[in-house]
């Protein structure tokens, strides 16, 4: 077994044993639901259906019913293509690079936060499909040999990159997410009384017997995919990038584009991970096993992946200068105080400003404050897309066709409808699947857990002769 | 258990040394200042040459010419009538026309080279030999001297930066396996003054106008009434000018010198009195480290790298360049270990621990070509004039160290590095890491040279003997720091779980 220091904090608190695990974790599933899930559900419901709505609408009338113009021809629907994908990054982040890392205070927060990824994932793809126009015919992404004539697909565009990046990155996700499952499902098909669910969760279960070889293949397959999952979380954001940094638009052109894309999506997957689990943690009453020091760490992967964000916007402003190319300075000139300034502001003042808050241990460790700067960081990370894409379009080359955008009820109704559908699935997913991983928790707690830190309690443990640093 | 540096590995490191520095010597007397040849037709040749040379230099060529090509009549004329002012002007830029452009007409060629039996014609004979440096100037510039004073000073500095920046971060994230490695960390940073004194020196001859690797620094460009005005460069004049530029050097060079000096004596002093106190101001102050070096590095490859190139820019560079100092700095440390370890001066590093170094080793060559890529396909894809000039004169000149030095470094850690059993295996991680090693020294050789000596670079005995001297210079100087202290760190709140450390 692993030793572990005397002066790290127990991640497991309180008097847990193996069993405690169990029931903690499977207890809201067991239980009747409280009236707020039922109340949240059916406000996610409607605002789900209301965007479903838009997106009906949207496809038997045509693009032409978001606010797109002539000069700013992608808008929203991008920036809450990207936005969606950001998100999505924090889940194989957490179970793939952070399990490479050892992480161990991660398993406070991976099952959820990749189904968190899945979920955000299918909302950004949504995205490209709806701006087809043609929903159906959505499958001629695909490079698939066909009789419509010279219908192929063009390998020179990074649109198509996107395609098989994210349909990869989606399909690792699942599996991965999955596959960490499969143990949980069998504990509870092995616990639940009423027979339908006794039977779904078989079926989930794939059959798990739990014996040493199922958990030797187990681990090894957890491990091989996070070696898989790894690239692909830098793969997905560059290639999102390479839409924008393959063009020559001034502000869309930059070599720093792939790395800061995946910084800023880590960023915000984060606030995301953090604006959920501070919910749930209250709600399934799971205070034990994701307590302040959780909240402290994803609150400094924030401010690191914030500050690299904040090099790179600080970057990209000098560099506008230095290179002497007067379109790219002014790119950025426009950015800050052009038409728009009040979003570029609003993005650095989400982005760069309000995360530096987080080098104050009180604050840090604050979850009131936590929670409010989860949202404001996804606020400013979707401004940040919002400032990528629409202020490098609205002046274009041709003076005479510079326009302001501006957005439609279908644009909010589409984007409301996807945090609607969003919901819907997360409230699902926290009622029917077990939030946090059993049998990984379980695999700390005689490490990690604060009831069996050596001599914890008795006097003789750090954690008692010091307050925490 | 300390360190004691042995007789053996004073000899080994000191003698690369010194064969480096007499290859160096003899090398540094061989710097050729090319002379261009244009072939009209078989019987003449247009000679072009740009920069300084007076008149005893031109008629000196001239003999050398008529020397080196017996058996044939040559006559040469002076085409450059209109120019010849410039022959005496002290200018090596060559912005305006040739110093001097000559005609080299071959009489009865076809006779003469049936007469030496050969199949080439003189004019062929002479461009081969003028485009190889046969007929050449000395350069008392010593171009090639600088550039490979700046490319082995800010490789090894980087080894060293790259360490100090792995030891920061191992205290902020609070890390526990990598702790029986600290004083290798710290030895590897402590020979971050042989590149820091080196580069100044590089700095100070430019300024002072020694080498004029850094155009920006030159005043001829940057004067509106020059005819060697050159508007973009006097564009960033804000940002590179001499005094604000130095400001920035010592701004680094003292930031990364001071943490590193307070590193070391912070942990000598946990080593003396124990306790945690010192552990946790060290992991605060790894924090702030992180926060200089985020800015620093970024700005300090401009300073010294991206500003070679003034014209050009990409605002991923710094991170590019980052990416391949903390490779080579964990390269550095990787060797340090298994050498030590080999010795038995590293009882309480286990496997597990060379596999983590090897880890960082595999996925940092990743980073580094994630890197590579983005900022070459980016550039190449949008194919801007003003951006792609960086990479069609490496492609240009450089095609095979360019394009080879990407394979090396990507696909080797890529293929070798894969398997979990290499990465515990001393045999492969010293060829594979030496290979890539070397492979990111041609890296920065890449983004010093063509800006610099654009096509005339030479791989010779300078180059080797330069790298060879400071390679021994510095593993010396990592040894004999390394042997100062212990080898561990008895007092480091981690270090039972580093012992135990297995995956």
């Amino acid at each position: 077994m692993h030793k572990e220091s005397d002066i790290r904090l127990p991640l497991i608190l309180g008097d847990k044993s193996y069993k405690d695990i169990t029931d903690d974790v499977i207890r809201p599933i067991e239980a009747n639901p409280p009236k707020t899930w039922y109340l949240l559900l059916m406000i996610s419901v409607v605002i789900a259906l209301w965007g479903i709505g838009c997106i009906v609408y949207l496809l038997g009338t045509g693009v032409g019913v978001w606010g797109l113009n002539k000069t700013v021809g992608w808008a929203w629907d991008i920036t809450n293509f990207v936005w969606w994908v950001g998100i999505g990054h924090a889940g194989t982040l957490i179970s793939a690079v952070l399990l490479l890392f050892r992480q161990k205070w991660r398993f406070a927060i991976n099952r959820a936060a990749e189904a968190m990824t899945i979920f955000a994932v299918m909302m950004a793809g949504l995205f490209p499909l709806i701006h087809m126009g043609r929903l159906w015919l959505g499958y001629w992404v695909f490079p698939l040999p066909n009789q419509f004539g010279s219908l192929w697909v063009n390998f020179n565009s990074p649109l198509l990159w996107d395609v098989f990046a994210i349909s990869t990155y989606f399909s690792v996700s699942l599996v991965f997410w999955y596959i960490g499952l499969i143990p949980d499902f069998a504990t509870i098909r092995d616990r639940v009384t009423k027979p339908i669910f006794k039977k779904v969760y078989r079926v989930l279960s794939f059959g798990w017997t739990g014996d040493a070889k199922a958990w030797n293949r187990f681990e090894q397959v957890s491990l091989v995919l996070a070696g898989l999952a790894t690239p692909l979380v830098f793969s997905v954001h560059s290639i999102v990038s390479f839409d924008f940094a393959t063009s020559v638009i001034p502000g869309w052109h930059t070599t720093i584009f792939p790395p800061y894309f995946v910084s800023g999506a880590v960023f915000s997957g984060f606030a995301m991970v953090q604006t959920l689990m501070l919910i749930l943690r209250k709600a399934y009453k799971l205070e034990a096993y994701l307590h302040v020091k959780h909240i402290e760490y994803m609150n400094i992967v924030i401010i690191v992946t914030g500050s690299i964000v904040g090099v790179a916007y600080i970057t990209e402003l000098f560099v506008s200068w230095y290179s002497g190319v007067e379109y790219e300075s002014y790119a950025f000139l426009n950015r800050a105080t052009g038409p728009y300034w009040w979003s570029y502001w609003a993005m650095m003042t989400c982005n760069v400003i309000s995360p530096q808050l987080f080098w104050f241990k009180k604050l840090r460790t604050s979850l009131m404050f936590s929670f409010f700067m989860s949202i404001i960081i996804n606020i400013g990370m979707w401004f940040e897309r919002f400032v990528i894409i629409v202020t490098s379009l609205h002046r274009d080359y041709v003076p005479s066709s510079w326009t302001y955008f501006h957005p439609t009820w279908v644009d909010i109704g589409v984007y409301m409808g996807t945090l609607g559908i969003f919901f819907v699935l997360y409230l699902l997913f926290s009622r029917y699947f077990p939030v946090l991983p059993i049998a990984e928790l379980k695999t700390i707690l005689k490490s990690s857990g604060k009831n069996y830190k050596e001599d914890y309690g008795k006097g003789k443990g750090y954690w008692d002769k010091h307050s925490a640093h | 258990m300390n360190y004691k540096i042995s007789d053996k590995a004073k000899k080994v490191t000191l003698g690369v040394a010194i064969v480096g520095l007499v290859l160096l010597v003899i090398g540094f007397f061989q710097q050729k200042e090319f002379v261009y040849a244009n072939k009209i037709d078989d019987h003449s040749v247009e000679i072009k040459y740009n920069g300084h040379a007076d008149q005893d230099a031109q008629n000196a060529l001239k003999e050398s010419i008529t020397s080196k090509l017996t058996g044939y009549d040559i006559e040469i004329h002076d085409a450059n009538h209109g120019h010849n002012e410039h022959a005496t002007n002290d200018d090596s830029h060559g912005h305006h026309g040739p110093t001097f452009l000559w005609n080299i007409h071959f009489k009865h060629a076809e006779n003469h080279s049936s007469l030496i039996g050969s199949h080439e014609s003189g004019a062929d004979i002479l461009i081969d030999k003028v485009n190889n440096g046969e007929i050449s100037f000395f350069d008392n510039g010593f171009r090639r001297f600088w550039s490979n004073l700046l490319v082995n000073g800010f490789f090894f500095f980087g080894i060293a930066l790259g360490a100090l920046f792995y030891l920061a971060l191992h205290y902020a994230t609070e890390s526990g396996w990598g702790v029986v490695l600290l004083r290798i960390f710290e030895g590897i940073m402590s020979a971050m003054p042989i590149g820091i004194g080196v580069l100044l020196v590089v700095f100070l001859a430019g300024s002072f106008g020694a080498h004029h690797i850094y155009p920006w620094m030159d005043s001829d460009l940057l004067d509106p009434n020059s005819s060697h005005f050159d508007p973009i460069i006097y564009g960033k004049k804000a940002y590179l000018n001499l005094p604000f530029f130095w400001i920035r050097v010592v701004a680094y060079f003292t930031t990364f010198y001071l943490f590193l000096k307070w590193f070391k004596k912070k942990s000598k002093e946990q080593d003396e009195i124990g306790g945690t106190e010192s552990h946790f101001k060290m992991y605060r102050r790894g924090a702030l480290f992180l926060v200089f070096f985020a800015v620093f590095s970024s700005t300090m490859s401009w300073d010294f790298i991206m500003s070679i190139d003034t014209h050009w820019f990409s605002t991923l560079f710094g991170w590019y360049v980052f990416s391949g100092i903390w490779l080579s700095g964990m390269i550095m440390v990787m060797m340090i270990t298994l050498y030590l370890r080999k010795g038995g001066f590293l009882p309480n590093v286990n496997e597990s621990h060379i596999h983590d170094v090897g880890k960082w080793m595999f996925a940092l060559s990743f980073l580094w070509s994630y890197l590579w890529f983005s900022q070459f396909m980016l550039i190449w894809y949008s194919n801007i004039p003003e951006e792609v000039i960086y990479f069609t004169e490496r492609i240009e000149n450089y095609k095979l160290l360019f394009f080879g030095t990407f394979i090396v470094n990507f696909f080797f850690p890529m293929v070798f590095f894969m398997s979990r059993d290499t990465k515990r295996s001393a045999g492969f991680l010293i060829v594979i890491g030496l290979i890539i090693f070397i492979g990111h020294w041609f890296d920065v050789f890449n983004m010093v040279m063509p800006g610099t000596l654009f096509d005339q670079w030479e791989i010779g005995l300078l180059e080797i003997g330069m790298f060879l001297m400071f390679l021994g210079v510095f593993v010396y100087t990592v040894l004999n720091a390394i042997s100062k202290s212990p080898l561990l760190q008895k007092n480091h709140p981690f270090l039972e779980e580093s012992k135990h450390h297995e995956y």
